[in-house]
């Protein structure tokens, strides 16, 4: 849902879309989350600056407190 | 006993940052011998707490330190155990940023030997800030919660086992993820004594047992990918079996008492796997799994004790 590869930052409205579509399989309560794994598997990093890093990690962050609020 | 209360985790990163680029110049500095350990050490922990602290701003649930000490997410591995060689194999990876790329993980050689703990220099300065920062996102006084991210066994196998070399050493792929399960199960038992309350395994090789060209590589060199995967689970599991980790909390009354309890999170998204997770962390108040179906009301949490401990342990 979100990459750690390419600085685009993703869309609340998308990644909120998809967890829509997850809990149709799985309970709401059950999911949680995350960017892909890793913004900097190896020490050089990937092809995107800290402060895209830090949006997409925002973006988790308050995503996750809209859907599940503060529980 | 305290009463366990259940804090789940919504949003997290899966585990490295970016390292801010006086730290990569640090790293280069200390590779030509410009720079010693204990400058880069001291360039590693400035990056280490201002992420941390970026990373309570912005409301994460969990904390990391970005893996800002690792040149790779595994090369911990390498740097120390004895018995890896200073050579690769390439892999083929798919999607953005994909392609043939040389592993950043090494070829056994010899016998392993494990020299030292392979997050021995990480784990301190986390530690530090997870219990002198307040809580996040519990309650003031408590351990913020923070990981630890461990490359599971299973990596070591495709990127280190090199016929021709490696067999001279272990007769076939299955005795090598024998003594790699013994130094990982080794490394969580000791991260559970240190305090750590929360490990990631990392396997995300495991995709490579639903690619098609890592199936017919893996059946040319005589490997069956299907029954390689099954074992893995179970040697997944066998990672944190009879671990502290693994077991329930009233059996580890000698954990300091304002503890969350330990959680052990593999990283790979597989069915199998997950299953192999819920097995292992129902018995530890948390789990990641999505095929949990006991009674815990959330299938993500960390586990902290409850505000008010009661002394009758």
């Amino acid at each position: 849902m979100i990459t750690t590869k390419e600085p685009t930052l993703e869309r609340e409205e998308d990644l909120r879309r998809r967890i829509d579509q997850a809990a149709r399989y799985v309970p709401l309560d059950h999911l949680a989350i995350s960017p892909q794994c890793g913004f900097a598997s190896i020490a050089t990093g990937n092809l995107l600056s800290e402060d895209d890093q830090w949006k997409k990690l925002a973006l988790v962050a308050s995503t996750a407190r809209r859907v599940w609020g503060n529980s | 006993m305290h009463r366990a209360r259940l804090m789940p985790i919504r949003a997290e990163q899966v585990g490295s940052l970016l390292r801010p680029p006086a730290l990569l110049a640090a790293r280069a500095a200390f590779a030509d011998g410009r720079l010693d350990l204990s400058s880069l050490r001291a360039k590693e922990d400035e990056a280490i707490r201002a992420a941390v602290t970026r990373q309570r701003e912005i409301g994460l649930d969990v904390l990391a330190d970005g893996e800002m000490r690792r040149y790779s997410w595994l090369t911990g591995m390498a740097d120390s155990v004895d018995g890896f060689m200073p050579d690769s194999v390439m892999l083929e990876w798919h999607g953005p940023g994909g392609g043939p790329e040389k592993t950043t993980a090494r070829i056994v050689g010899a016998t392993l030997r494990r020299r030292q703990m392979l997050t021995a220099h990480e784990v301190p300065l986390i530690t530090s800030l997870a219990t002198s920062l307040p809580g996040l996102p519990g309650p003031q006084g408590f351990p913020a919660p923070f990981k630890v991210t461990v490359p599971a066994p299973s990596n070591f196998v495709p990127t280190g086992f090199k016929p021709g070399v490696t067999d001279r050493f272990y007769k076939d792929r299955d005795a090598l993820l024998t003594d790699l399960v013994a130094i990982v199960r080794e490394e969580i038992a000791w991260l559970v004594d240190q305090g750590v309350t929360y490990i990631q395994l990392d396997a995300p090789f495991y995709s490579h047992y639903l690619d098609p060209q890592h199936r017919a590589a893996m059946k040319m060199s005589g490997a069956d990918p299907d029954a390689e995967f099954s074992g893995r689970g179970r040697r997944r599991q066998r990672v944190v079996r009879r671990t502290r980790a693994g077991r329930r909390h009233h059996r580890r009354p000698h954990l300091p008492r304002q503890q969350p309890q330990p959680l052990v999170h593999p990283r790979a998204a597989t069915t199998r796997s997950q299953s192999s997770c819920s097995r292992a962390s129902r018995s530890i108040g948390s789990c990641s799994s999505t095929t949990r179906t006991d009674r815990a009301p959330s299938s993500r949490c960390v586990s902290f004790p409850a505000a008010k401990t009661s002394s009758s342990d």
